[in-house]
């Protein structure tokens, strides 16, 4: 037997008190009335010899309660069962490894290579494991099939060559959303084959620009819990250089963020041209920026020819400390919109639609009017589409080849038959709905905010959705809808879905199952409106709608009109991309677009903001946020392995609750015995 | 005159618990004093002052009842015919009823044992025809009962004895000193107590009783237990009179005590010998006849001596 915590064994000396009071004749059996007091004197306790020491049994009852205690407290568990249980075996181990942009530190990705090395050389033959690599997402390295499938020799080789080729990429960190991912496949896995521990393992610095707030309302399953390996950077310092939005379009700001445990404050900050450019470069600033602030610098007026980098000096870190800028024309994009409104009609949801995509520095929309008299024509690439009336069947076929190629298509259902538009528009059978009959008004309620319709208002105080009232709407079935999302529901016991997504190819139809405007409900009025339908118009296009522009990881926006559009790396090279493809830019710099037809443009992809907030969360901000932490286990060593593996052992055998039990029966017994002495010496000395 | 008849006593003492358990102290003391009596005393129907002590001239504020007319007759004188005080033996119980008289390891309290001593005393002075009275007294005098003979005075004795034990201590002080301004006529004061006091006052009162010629005798009755200690374990020994609580082990103190105790009471008896009083340490388990007897022999043995000597003193004078 062994126990974990040997301080706790030395309460077994006091089991000397008791015997020591023993000892001592200082039990007055009652009280004796003498006739005076004139002859006496005070006795002081006087210790007695070992052989007078009275009620041996009460004696041996305290002495036996403390030592239960004693060992209670110091939670002794077996060493034999210790091995069999290892032996047993069979734990379920998720292990995610942070590859952003932050472990490029000095030193992090060597700690975080031995930190994962020395996860796998504990592993047992019969656990289970699945390897993950995630900074904005998650991207599997070994599934839990794959490794069930392999033999435990060929494991390590395997894994070892997959680690290999892992390396810190540019992007950001979402760690929520790559635990949240994580749980559902674990969660996934055991629902099949369960096991006997289930083990989230995180390997990461932990950064405060994770983007771990959205565990918050997480719902963790039973049974998982995550063990997370911090990982400590060397050096001390990191400030971060980030675009900043400016009031005049060609004046560019950066923004220097201090992290809250630096300890350097004086900072400079230099312009160097990238490629040809016109004009004269701004000069040197110098700032003080003290630790855990930020400061906004404006650099200077850039052209539309040239693409700048401002570099930041001073700083330990370097991989957040260059930011690049270029002036690109805005990009023309199409809104279309199918219906029968007037134009300048305030009564109708066009004149609203209108008037709701204003240009930026990014983008210029042109809002294209459609109806049974100006049909779509062929040239025509919308990115977003409202819908308000009927359509013809020409109409529909065009519509549904544009979904497949991205488009989004939102539905205002102001009717039934608009409902089975929608349907039809996702190429899916309609479900039947009805008219609500409403005694007074609806609300939306259970609100998705994790779609990007709504993911800008998730932040609490945005995201009161009940001062919108809805007199009219359909009622849908939710259980019918077979391939769909619901983005919002009526609220009222049914729950009836308020908007829905029906995906279709690489585009989605969005039905609202109200309408905009008009006797339904007052949306268009409503402060959020404006902002819901240019993210969306952002989502469709699948750009950032930052106004720093690019971050890593952002699709760069290409010409569609071409058959193929060649891109110049900020390394260097030329990368050809096909018509319609996805471009996903991959490390910060200087992306050049060139088109035949005009001049190439300059796209500056800069690292994700919240990179440089480099400060680690603590173990109890994560336990706030509401992660189920097993042990942490900083730097373990072989002894805090074992005394790691100890605990665990304890916490599973929990003799220490067996012992507390008998103390507390032991003390029990002890009281009724004591008060039976006493009451038998009582009856004896008035006797 | 008189003669002395002890029977066979050890057969016939009562054991103090048997006597103790007889509820009434008249019956008790008629249990006493049965056959005791016969042949200790003079009798006192015979010699009932008829010796002849002296003669003393006249003065004013004497009794004319005692002027011896024969002489007036004979020589015109007045003169005063004065007997022996035998039979006019004026005698005061002093007993004390304070609270630690209640004490009594064995059923028999000190109280109840001084008293029946003090009714037997009563009870056979009674029968001689001799004037008894009572002082029962705590820390102040409860019932004091002068010194008389006539019927019904040994019943008064008996009721007042019957008084519960109270008080908050023994202080003979006050008590004796009443004793002494309101018993002018000489005579015996029997005074009966457990005296666990400090004898300073003590020696006060009984020195002030002696000064006014009366005879003293004092009972000390003593629990058994307080002579030996004998407890066996520790305890809260809680002071009777005054409530205080002492926590006492006696395996440790008993010496002491015993030690303490010895010393107080040859304290008492150098004091008593000193004022020439007649003492007599009295535990509760010891037979009241055999006290008795003992008391009454030496008495007797003192007053003969005092009758010697107040003849040769007169003697002397004429």
């Amino acid at each position: 037997m062994s126990v974990l915590s040997w301080l706790y064994l030395g309460g077994v000396a006091l089991v000397g008190i008791p015997i020591f009071l023993h000892m001592i004749r200082r039990t007055p059996h009652g009280r004796v009335p003498f006739s005076t007091l004139m002859f006496l004197q005070p006795s002081p306790p006087r210790m007695t010899h070992r052989s007078r020491i009275e009620h041996w049994l009460l004696l041996l009852l305290r002495a036996l309660a403390v030592v239960l205690l004693a060992l209670a407290f110091s939670r002794p568990y077996w060493r034999e069962s210790e091995q069999q249980t290892l032996a047993r075996g069979g734990r379920r181990l998720a292990l995610l490894v942070d590859t952003s942009a932050s472990l490029r530190r000095a030193g992090l990705w060597d700690q975080s290579q031995k930190r994962v090395a020395s996860i796998l050389k504990d592993l047992r033959p019969d656990d289970a494991l699945a390897v993950f690599a995630f900074d904005t997402s998650l991207t599997s390295l070994l599934r839990f099939d794959e490794w069930e499938q392999i033999t435990p020799e060929a494991r390590k080789p395997m894994l070892d060559e997959r680690l290999a080729k892992l390396n810190p990429s540019w992007k950001g960190t979402n760690l929520g959303l790559a635990l949240s991912e994580a749980v559902a496949v674990v969660s996934e896995r055991s629902a099949k084959t369960p096991a006997k521990s289930i083990e989230i393992v995180v390997v990461s610095d932990f950064q405060q620009g994770g983007r771990i707030e959205s565990l918050q309302q997480f719902q963790w399953p039973d049974g998982i819990v995550v063990r997370p390996e911090f990982l400590k950077a060397q050096t001390e310092n990191n400030a971060g250089l980030h675009p900043a939005a400016s009031d005049k379009r060609d004046e560019i700001k950066a923004r220097i963020e201090n992290a809250g445990d630096s300890t350097a404050e004086q900072f400079e900050v230099a312009v160097e041209a990238v490629g040809i450019t016109t004009g004269e470069l701004p000069a040197k600033q110098a700032a003080v920026v003290p630790p855990g602030q930020s400061r906004v610098l404006a650099i200077g007026e850039i052209d539309s020819a040239s693409a700048w980098r401002v570099v930041l000096k001073g700083d330990d870190d370097p991989f957040d400390n260059a930011v690049w800028f270029s002036k690109a024309a805005p990009r023309r994009v199409a809104v279309a919109f199918y219906g029968s409104d007037v134009a300048d009609d305030p009564k109708a949801l066009r004149f609203f639609l209108e008037r709701a995509f204003l240009p930026t520095s990014e983008r210029e929309v042109d809002f294209l009017t459609y109806s049974a008299e100006q049909p779509v024509l062929a040239g025509d690439r919308p990115v977003l589409a409202f819908v308000t009336g009927e359509v013809d069947d020409g109409t529909l076929k065009t519509l549904g080849q544009q979904l497949e190629d991205g488009l989004h298509v939102v539905v205002i259902a102001r009717d039934e038959a608009l409902t089975k538009l929608a349907f039809a528009l996702a190429g899916q059978e309609a479900i039947s709905v009805s008219e609500a009959l409403l005694p007074n008004y609806a609300m939306l309620s259970n609100i998705d905010f994790e779609h990007p319709l709504f993911s800008e208002f998730s932040d609490a105080k945005l995201a009161d959705f009940t001062k919108l009232p809805i007199w009219k709407h359909r009622v849908l079935d939710a259980k019918a809808l077979q391939r769909g999302r619901v983005l919002a529901q009526f609220d009222g016991d049914a729950a009836a879905p308020a908007i829905i997504e029906l995906p279709r190819g690489k585009g989605a139809v969005i039905a609202s199952l109200f309408g905009w405007h008009g006797e339904d409900s007052r949306f268009v009025l409503w402060s959020k409106f404006v902002p819901m339908v240019n993210h969306l118009l952002t989502h469709s296009l699948g750009t950032a709608s930052s106004p720093r522009g690019l971050t890593v990881g952002d699709r760069l926006p290409l010409p569609s009109d071409l058959p193929e559009v060649p891109v110049t790396l900020p390394t260097g090279g030329l990368q050809k991309v096909a018509a319609g493809q996805p471009f996903e830019t991959t490390e910060p710099g200087i992306y050049v677009v060139s088109t035949p037809n005009s001049d190439p443009q300059k796209w500056a992809v800069n690292l994700d903001p919240l990179e440089s907030r480099t400060t680690p969360v603590s173990v109890e901000e994560l336990k706030s946020l509401g992660l189920p932490l097993t042990e942490m286990a900083a730097q373990p060593t072989e002894d805090e392995q074992r005394q790691l593996q100890s605990r665990e052992l304890e916490a599973r055998q929990k003799y220490w609750q067996w012992l507390i039990t008998s103390g507390i029966v032991v003390l029990m017994l002890e009281t009724w015995l004591a008060g039976r002495t006493t009451r038998r010496q009582v009856t004896a000395s008035q006797g | 005159m008189a003669s002395m008849t002890h029977s066979t006593p050890t057969a016939r003492y009562i054991d103090p618990d048997a006597l103790l358990r007889i509820r009434s102290l008249e019956l008790r003391v008629k249990a006493v004093m049965e056959g005791f009596v016969t042949g200790l005393h003079r009798s006192p129907f015979h010699g009932f002052s008829v010796e002849f002590s002296e003669y003393r001239q006249f003065t004013n504020g004497d009794d004319p009842r005692f002027l011896d007319w024969k002489v007036v007759a004979r020589s015109d004188r007045y003169y005063i015919k004065r007997f022996e005080d035998e039979t006019n033996l004026r005698c005061h119980l002093l007993v004390d009823n304070s609270r630690s008289m209640s004490y009594g390891s064995s059923g028999v309290s000190k109280a109840e044992y001084a008293k029946t001593l003090a009714a037997c005393l009563a009870y056979s002075l009674t029968q001689q025809r001799d004037a008894v009275g009572l002082v029962l007294f705590d820390e102040q005098v409860e019932d004091l009962l002068p010194a008389r003979f006539r019927h019904g005075q040994l019943r008064q004795i008996l009721v007042s004895l019957e008084r519960a034990t109270g008080g908050q201590s023994t202080n003979l002080l006050a008590p004796l000193e009443r004793v002494a301004s309101q018993v002018r006529k000489r005579g015996l004061v029997i005074l009966i107590s457990d005296l666990l006091a400090p004898t300073e006052g003590l020696e006060r009162a009984l020195t002030a009783l002696s000064a006014c010629g009366h005879e003293l005798a004092v009972f000390q009755t003593l629990d058994p237990r307080e002579l030996d200690f004998g407890f066996d374990s520790a305890a809260l020994f809680v002071d009777q009179e005054s409530g205080r609580e002492l926590y006492v082990d006696p395996l440790t103190v008993r010496s002491t005590y015993q030690q303490r105790l010895a010393a107080h009471l040859s304290e008492l008896r150098t004091l008593c010998d000193k004022l020439g009083a007649i003492y007599h340490l009295v535990p509760t388990n010891q037979p009241l006849e055999i006290l008795l007897g003992e008391f009454f022999t030496e008495s007797q043995r003192l007053k003969s001596r005092g009758r010697m000597a107040r003849r040769t003193a007169a003697g002397g004078r004429t």
